[in-house]
């Protein structure tokens, strides 16, 4: 039985590269999964979307793959305004998906 | 690696998920290393009276159970019949590239954004995913829908067949032999706070109109295929494993009005802690949810807080111990 959940683990990342491949390059849908990808259980993630809205929690394992569950309220980029953008840690991000 | 290989693991990943992200997995958790954050873990016991009229299948039981942490205890066995007679199902695909939002559901990606799903979206798919092999309608703007037993399932296997590629996927409960499948959840009557929190794999609740809350559903893997897997305003729809099933809180099933301004409950998760929505009546968020989106306050005992539809996500995991 405990092969099963190693199963799932190696088959999702391979289909989550490989569909991240086929299509919809560029999508958002895969950000709060890219923030942990080098992290362990129970770090701290954030991660920015395309409008730099901030998005602050730890990872969590869901479904077997850790995710970056929010939880502080979303930093709208608009009400940061002065804080310095985050373009740079953005293309990273984006690059990751990839 | 073979393309063979390569198109077998890719489909065992695909099944997986779908399995997984669903409703085709269990109700359990599995314990995990991460610790608790917050101290007070109190909940107050399940109120039976928040479930709907007809949200329940049969009169609840309670029965023994043996917690995740191995501990006996009582719990509740509660029969959900799936959207009761006084949920409303969909709409979910638009039916052209001219439709209004009321004539379709929503679409959510995980990002911050619920898209309302109708003709303008449609329209906008290759511009939105940066991909010109989007294309879901026809010449005459009629948007390609899964409207048949059979369409639905082929759509919604590994793999799907480039003639159900480009398609707005959405299925009837109807076509499931027997209705929509009960679901049968085994929750703690009291709920038991736990030293690690227990990851969300598959359910991770029920809510209060007898629907269950699934983990989040295989986005890149619906993309992937160029298909929209398409919710209703419930952020609702249905397969032919689990029926209808809720993949965010997006409103529905709430139960009463808090006084003191709180955001209401919709849901009990699965370890018996309730789920609130995530705004109160002022519109703000909590600022101190734990990893797992939950927190304690006097009135309510511990509680979690749903994130946005948008997120594709109810909670982060689980505070308390779950049936086995």
């Amino acid at each position: 039985m405990r092969l099963l959940p190693k199963l799932i683990l190696t088959t999702v990342v391979t289909l989550s590269v490989t569909t991240s491949v086929i299509a919809h390059q560029g999508s958002l849908n895969q950000l709060p999964w890219v923030a942990c990808e080098d992290k362990v259980l129970n770090d701290a993630c954030e991660f920015y979307n395309s409008n730099e809205d901030k998005f602050r929690g730890t990872c969590q394992s869901i479904s077997e793959v850790l995710m970056c569950v929010r939880n502080q309220p979303i930093e709208y980029a608009t009400d940061r305004q002065g804080e310095h953008t985050h373009d740079d840690e953005q293309i990273t991000t984006e690059q990751q998906s990839h | 690696m073979t393309v063979a290989n390569t198109s077998r693991l890719v489909m065992y990943a695909v099944l997986s998920i779908i399995l997984l992200a669903c409703g085709g997995g269990g109700d359990g958790d599995s314990n995990s290393d991460s610790s608790i954050t917050t101290s007070n873990s109190a909940g107050l016991p399940v109120d039976l009276g928040n479930f709907k009229t007809n949200a329940l299948k049969e009169v609840v039981t309670t029965v023994d159970c043996t917690l995740s942490n191995g501990q006996v205890s009582s719990c509740y066995r509660l029969v959900a019949s799936g959207p009761s007679d006084q949920v409303d199902v969909g709409p979910f695909c638009p039916p052209t590239t001219r439709s209004s939002a009321v004539e379709g559901g929503i679409w959510f990606d995980g990002g911050t954004e619920v898209y309302d799903l109708d003709g303008e979206f449609i329209l906008g798919l290759a511009d939105l995913y940066n991909d010109n092999n989007w294309l879901l309608y026809d010449a005459a703007g009629n948007v390609n829908i899964t409207d048949t037993q059979e369409a639905c399932d082929a759509a919604a296997r590994p793999n799907v067949a480039e003639e159900y590629q480009n398609h707005c996927v959405e299925c009837e409960v109807s076509y499931i032999a027997g209705g929509q499948p009960t679901a049968t959840f085994l929750i703690p009557i009291t709920p038991v706070a736990r030293t690690a929190v227990g990851a969300v794999n598959s359910n991770a609740g029920v809510a209060f109109n007898g629907v269950t809350l699934n983990a989040p559903a295989p986005v890149n893997a619906i993309l992937g295929a160029y298909t929209i897997a398409a919710f209703d305003e419930c952020a609702g729809h249905v397969n032919l494993v689990a029926g209808y099933h809720y993949h965010g809180a997006n409103g529905c099933s709430e139960g009463a009005a808090q006084a003191d301004g709180h955001a209401a409950s919709f849901a009990y998760a699965m370890d018996g802690y309730p789920i609130y929505s995530m705004l109160d009546t002022s519109g703000n968020e909590s600022t101190d949810l734990d990893s797992c989106r939950g927190h304690s306050d006097d009135g309510r005992g511990y509680h979690y807080h749903a994130a946005s539809a948008a997120e594709n996500m109810f909670i982060g995991c689980f505070r308390g111990e779950t049936a086995r």
